[in-house]
C-alpha cells in the first residue's frame, strides 16, 4: 500500500487545451409585426424582446368592409326594381362601392321597392354582449319625390328571426355620410350562422326615376364578454446560415385564473409546432415542438409566434425562452433568448352613437329568397 | 636580510598550502539508473458527436484532437444572450485504473464584452463542473473510472448591447494523475 502510494504520488499528465472563439453577430433576430393590439420592446441586437398583447373583446364580423375590389362575400336580395352592383369608384368613396340601384317604375300613384345587401356571418364563441355598426353611405339619386331609409339587422335563416334597426332616413346627397348604430345583440347565440343585413327601402311618388344607394363602408363590430386575442405576436427573422430548429419554452408565468392561451411557432411554410396549452389560467404544456427555419425572401419574416387566446379579465404574465439550433433534435450550438409576454386586455365596449329605438326584434316574412342570392355584377358609374 | 628572506618564503609556503586545500575536493559517485518505457496516453481526448456540425451563421464546430489524443483545439462561434455547445469533445480513460481529473486555466479569455460567461462544462453523467474560462485557476473535477468516457461541452453568455470581439482565446491543460493529490506547477 505505502509503495502503491508512493509510485502514484509523482505522476500528472498534462494535455493542453486550447479554446478560440469567434463570435458573430445574432443570426436570427426577433421584429415587431407592426400590429396595433402588440406593443413589442426589443433589445439593442434584437434578440430579447418583451411583448404586450393587448387583448380585445371587439370582434370585427365582416369580410370585404369596403367593398374595395368587388363585391366579395356579399349576396343581394333584390326588389321589383332595385338590384345590387358593383363601383369600382366614386367621387368622395375610398374605393370601390356597393351599390343598390335601379328604375322604379310607378304604375299607380306610389311605389314601395326594397332591397338587401347581405353577408353571411357566424357570431363568435364567446357570448356577445354589444356590436356597433359603422357605415359610410349616401342616397345619390332619387325619382323627384321619394321617402327612403335604410336599416342593419340580422336575419336568422333558421328561425325566421329578424334583428332591424329603426330606420336612418334618407336624402339624396353627394357627400357620404358616416353614421355609428349600436347593435341590440340579446338572443343572438354564441357559434350560430345569422344573416347581416343593409335594407334599403324607397317610397316613390307619381313619377317613376332611378333610385341609387350606396355604401363605402360598413363595419360590424360585437363586443364579445371575453377578451380574445389571435395573430401574430413576435416575428423571428434568419439573417446568416441555418436552416436553424426552433422551440418555445414557458419558464414562468403569473397567470390569470381565466386565461385560456396557445402558443405556437409557425415558419414561412406554414409550418406549425404543437402548443404550449394554458388552460384556465394553468399551464398544460410546457413547450412546443420544433420547426425549422430558414432565411426567408426580402419583405417576408422566417417565422413568428403566434398566439390564440381568450380571457375574462385581468393580467397575464409569461416568461419564454426562445431557442434554436443548428442541428434538429438540440444539437450542434444551441441559443436562448429570453422572451416575456404581457396579455393586457382592453376594453373595447361602448361603440357607436345609439340613434335611438335601438332594435327591435321582430318575426315576419323577410321574404328573402336564399336560393337566388347570387354576387351581382359591376355597374358602370353613372355620373 | 636573511630574516626578511624567511619570512618571504613562509608566506608562499602559506600560500600554497591556502591553495591546496580550496582545490582539495571528494567525489563519490552513486549509480542512478533511470529507465523511461514510455506508454500509451491511458487517458485521452475524443472528438465529440457535435464535432464539426454546423456553428451558427453558417460557420462550423471546429475539434482539433492531437494525434495521440493527448491535445485538444475547439474552435466556436457563440453569439448574444445564450450559446451552448454539447457533446463538442469527449476524455475517456482506457485504462484499467481510474485517474483523478483536474482542469486548469493557464489563460483566460481577455476580450470578451464585461458581464460574459464562458464555461467548459465536463459532465460525468450524473453530474456537470463547471471551469470558468475567464479566470485562472485548478477545478477538480473528480476520478474517472476506468473505462469510462465524460462530455466535455462549452457555454457562453454574452451581455446584448455590447462589441463584439473579432476573436479570442484561452488556454487550458487538463492534468490526470493517479493520485489525488494536486498537481503541481510545470516548470
Amino acid at each position: 500500500m505505502l509503495s502503491t502510494r508512493f509510485v502514484y504520488a509523482c505522476v500528472s499528465v498534462y494535455y493542453p487545451v486550447s479554446v478560440e472563439v469567434y463570435p458573430v453577430e445574432s443570426p436570427v433576430i426577433f421584429l415587431d409585426p407592426g400590429r396595433s393590439d402588440v406593443a413589442v420592446s426589443l433589445g439593442p441586437n434584437s434578440v430579447s424582446a418583451d411583448v404586450t398583447v393587448y387583448a380585445s373583446n371587439v370582434v370585427d364580423m365582416l369580410n370585404n368592409p369596403d367593398f374595395y375590389s368587388g363585391l366579395d362575400y356579399w349576396f343581394c336580395d333584390p326588389g321589383d326594381y332595385l338590384s345590387c352592383y358593383w363601383l369600382s369608384g366614386d367621387a368622395g368613396a375610398s374605393g370601390g362601392v356597393g351599390d343598390i340601384y335601379g328604375y322604379v317604375e310607378v304604375a299607380n300613384i306610389y311605389t314601395v321597392d326594397d332591397a338587401y345587401l347581405l353577408q353571411f356571418i357566424r357570431m363568435p364563441s364567446s357570448p356577445v354582449v354589444g356590436g356597433v355598426v359603422n357605415i359610410v353611405y349616401k342616397l345619390y339619386d332619387a325619382p323627384y319625390i321619394y321617402s327612403s331609409y335604410f336599416t342593419v339587422g340580422f336575419y336568422d335563416p333558421q328561425d325566421g328571426l329578424v334583428w332591424e334597426s329603426v330606420g336612418v332616413v334618407l336624402s339624396v346627397s353627394d357627400a357620404y355620410k358616416s353614421t355609428s348604430i349600436s347593435v341590440d345583440v340579446s338572443g343572438l347565440e354564441p357559434g350560430r350562422e345569422y344573416i347581416f343585413f343593409i335594407h334599403f327601402v324607397i317610397l316613390v311618388t307619381l313619377w317613376s326615376g332611378y333610385a341609387d344607394f350606396r355604401v363605402d363602408y360598413v363595419q360590424l363590430t360585437f363586443n364579445t364578454q371575453e377578451y380574445s386575442f389571435s395573430g401574430i405576436g413576435l416575428k423571428v427573422n434568419v439573417t446568416s446560415g441555418g436552416p436553424y430548429y426552433t422551440r418555445l419554452v414557458l419558464r414562468g408565468w403569473d397567470l390569470d385564473p381565466s386565461l385560456d392561451c396557445n402558443i405556437t411557432f409557425i415558419n414561412r411554410d406554414l409550418t406549425e409546432s404543437t402548443p404550449i396549452v394554458i388552460k384556465d389560467g394553468a399551464p398544460v404544456s410546457l413547450d412546443t415542438s420544433e420547426v425549422d427555419i430558414s432565411i426567408a425572401p426580402a419583405g417576408y419574416s422566417s417565422g413568428w409566434i403566434y398566439l390564440v387566446l381568450s380571457k375574462s379579465d385581468g393580467v397575464s404574465r409569461l416568461t419564454l425562452e426562445f431557442q434554436y439550433y443548428t442541428v434538429s433534435g438540440g444539437g450542434g450550438a444551441n441559443v436562448t433568448y429570453p422572451v416575456t409576454i404581457v396579455i393586457d386586455p382592453v376594453d373595447g365596449s361602448g361603440g357607436g352613437e345609439s340613434l335611438g329605438g335601438g332594435y327591435t326584434q321582430v318575426i315576419r316574412d323577410l321574404e328573402l329568397n336564399l336560393t337566388s342570392i347570387t354576387i351581382l355584377g359591376i355597374r358602370e358609374v353613372r355620373m | 636580510m636573511r630574516s626578511s628572506l624567511l619570512r618571504y618564503y613562509i608566506i608562499l609556503l602559506l600560500l600554497a598550502s591556502l591553495v591546496g586545500v580550496a582545490f582539495a575536493s571528494v567525489f563519490v559517485y552513486y549509480p542512478i539508473e533511470v529507465s523511461v518505457s514510455p506508454v500509451g496516453p491511458p487517458v485521452y481526448f475524443e472528438a465529440g458527436a457535435n464535432a464539426g456540425g454546423g456553428d451558427l451563421a453558417g460557420n462550423t464546430i471546429g475539434v482539433t484532437v492531437g494525434s495521440n489524443g493527448a491535445s485538444l483545439n475547439v474552435t466556436l462561434h457563440p453569439t448574444y444572450q445564450k450559446t451552448y455547445y454539447k457533446g463538442v469533445a469527449k476524455i475517456t480513460n482506457s485504462d484499467s485504473n481510474a485517474y483523478y481529473i483536474t482542469v486548469r486555466v493557464v489563460s483566460t479569455f481577455l476580450s470578451l464584452p464585461s458581464g460574459s460567461v464562458a464555461l467548459l462544462r465536463i459532465y460525468d453523467g450524473s453530474s456537470f463542473y463547471n471551469v470558468d474560462l475567464t479566470s485562472t485557476g485548478d477545478t477538480t473535477i473528480g476520478q474517472i473510472s476506468a473505462g469510462a468516457s465524460w462530455r466535455i461541452d462549452f457555454y457562453f453568455y454574452i451581455p446584448e448591447g455590447s462589441t463584439l470581439p473579432t476573436s479570442d482565446s484561452a488556454s487550458v491543460q487538463l492534468i490526470y494523475s493517479p493520485s489525488a493529490e494536486s498537481p503541481s506547477s510545470l516548470p
